[in-house]
């Protein structure tokens, strides 16, 4: 039997591999509170985490993201968080698109100076602005010259098929894995990847890592809202290798954090041990 | 190799000692790569999954008629498999009152089944269409699993319209255990389900509409009122078989509950 899946299955969590969720978000939600505060969301988190064997979250922000909810303040929230987790969580920043250019890149700027890497899109829900329209090729533009990593919860195959040719230096991650489309495109370009969480029918990831290698697909859950465990359990239980699984549960999204500067220090100390 | 902190900090049970009993599984062959066609290869995806028992009803049951022809067929494909427990589908007879609701359910019940599925929008979201049907099964305790799927997928999501009747049917039949089975929508399930089950003694949920939902009732009124299910094949058992496993603030008694205790003393419960 597979260890990862034993030891998972006999509630001892992930001993002995890396595990990071690239998919949570943390902030007011649009139909309940998730954390009160920052200060509850910092200790929960880490409850969370430690109860489900997780060492580190991508956290991209909750119900600011949604419409014409103000971004700024979602921002603000995420690194009041990561001030007092800074080991174990990844900020993702936010902007809408629907902004003006120069706020968009203000934003941007602000949040890159705060030391964040990452940006999170979710751009089809905000009045579904294009995902090539001008504002966020400026973003791609910015994000390009300072080499951040971009996730976003949809691109159409032509637009993420055009922006993964013109920004080869970005790392593009579909935030829900859908297969079809995604797949050729993943086939196809070396810095496009998958988020895992999907509510996906019965065997979705293990077709998925047969047509296009665990290489591609990066642990996420949806959380806190969701169970953490609903990202873990498909790679655990999938039948392919240990070493597979811990593409999937952590080293790929660390090697991809690392490239944009934003793998916490001491993840990047354990790894090199 | 990576060192803690990966290893999980707060004692979580074993998989097997919750003793998993799946309280969604639809069998049969249909134009899918991901139907199930048979018992033993549902047995062999249970395995694969540590679910020791499994409520089941048919794929055709649901959606083609004679509906007995797929309540029979299932009790064809699992007989002599002990570890699954057949599930009828059954709709309101035309003519009204309880002559022939009773003889539908004394029918089932002499055939060994003990867990009826409902899938209302069949009919009509309609208390007065389903009431003759809900009493009769009333007298007996059956527990029935309350399907808002579509044709294709027993996956569905509830309406206001849907929570209205509900909020009828659940407070003139006290006694019949009700449980919305796989039901989600989208970004959650609608969020009047939580205040009825608040409201009601009866009413159960699966923990198939992920996100908070079947958290919070465990955690606000109870985890008797929450049961484990996978929806398998529309939905992957990977998804949802560790979610109780590895919540927060429960502790074992309580997910024990969830994961299969608590359908035990429901079909335990029929008289």
């Amino acid at each position: 039997m597979s260890r990862i899946l034993e030891q998972w299955i006999n509630g001892k969590g992930l001993p002995d591999t890396l595990v990071i969720d690239g998919h949570i978000h943390i902030g007011s939600w649009r139909h309940a509170a998730t954390f009160n505060n920052s200060d509850e969301a910092a200790v929960e988190s880490i409850r969370f985490m430690d109860a489900n064997g997780i060492d580190a979250i991508c956290a991209l922000g909750g119900g600011y993201l949604w419409g014409l909810n103000d971004y700024h303040s979602g921002n603000d929230f995420l690194l009041d968080v990561w001030k007092k987790i800074p080991g174990r969580m990844i900020p993702f920043l936010n902007v809408n698109p629907n902004d003006t250019r120069e706020n968009v890149l203000n934003e941007l700027k602000r949040m890159y100076n705060s030391g964040v890497r990452c940006i999170k899109l979710i751009n089809f829900y905000q009045e579904n602005y294009p995902g090539d329209g001008p504002n966020l090729m400026a973003l791609y533009e910015f994000a390009s010259e300072n080499r951040m990593l971009i996730i976003n919860h949809y691109w159409s195959e032509k637009v993420i098929t055009d922006i993964a040719v013109r920004f080869p230096d970005i790392d593009f991650i579909f935030a829900h894995y859908s297969g079809g489309y995604q797949d050729r495109v993943m086939k196809t370009f070396s810095n496009v990847y998958a988020n895992i969480w999907v509510y996906g029918e019965m065997g979705w990831l293990d077709r998925g890592i047969k047509n296009v290698g665990a290489g591609k697909f990066l642990l996420g859950s949806d959380g806190f809202l969701n169970s953490l465990s609903v990202g873990i359990g498909p790679v655990v239980f999938a039948p392919v290798s240990d070493d597979e699984k811990r593409l999937i549960l952590g080293l790929t999204m660390a090697r991809l954090l690392d490239k944009a500067g934003a793998l916490p220090e001491i993840i990047k100390a354990q790894l090199k041990k | 190799m990576f060192n803690p902190p990966g290893e999980s900090k707060i004692k979580i049970p074993g998989l097997k000692e919750l003793r998993l009993f799946d309280s969604c599984v639809t069998l049969g062959r249909f134009s899918s790569e991901i139907s199930i066609k048979s018992a033993e290869q549902l047995l062999s995806i249970m395995d694969r999954y540590y679910i020791e028992e499994a409520l089941v009803q048919d794929y055709h049951a649901r959606v083609l008629y004679p509906i007995e022809d797929g309540n029979r067929r299932l009790l064809d494909m699992i007989r002599n498999c002990p570890r699954l427990h057949p599930v009828w589908v059954l709709e309101p007879p035309l003519q009204q009152g309880r002559l022939l609701p009773d003889r539908l359910v004394n029918e089932m019940l002499a055939s060994g089944v003990r867990v009826a599925r409902l899938h209302l929008p069949s009919k009509g979201v309609l208390a007065w269409v389903w009431e003759d049907l809900f009493a009769a099964l009333e007298a007996h305790r059956i527990p029935c699993f309350l399907d808002f799927g579509t044709d294709e997928s027993t996956l569905g999501s509830l309406t206001d319209n849907d929570l209205e009747v509900l909020h009828d049917l659940v407070q003139q039949h006290p006694q019949l255990p009700l449980i919305l089975s796989h039901v989600m929508g989208g970004l959650g399930v609608n969020p009047g389900a939580l205040y009825l089950i608040h409201r009601s003694e009866n009413l159960y949920i699966d923990i198939t509409g992920i996100l908070e939902y079947w958290r919070k009732i465990a955690y606000e009124v109870g985890p008797e009122r929450v049961l484990f299910a996978t929806g398998m094949p529309f939905t992957d058992p990977g998804i949802l078989v560790s979610n109780v496993q590895y919540a927060l603030g429960l502790d074992e008694k309580a997910k024990k509950m969830i994961c299969g205790d608590n359908l035990r003393r429901l079909i335990g419960g029929v008289i």
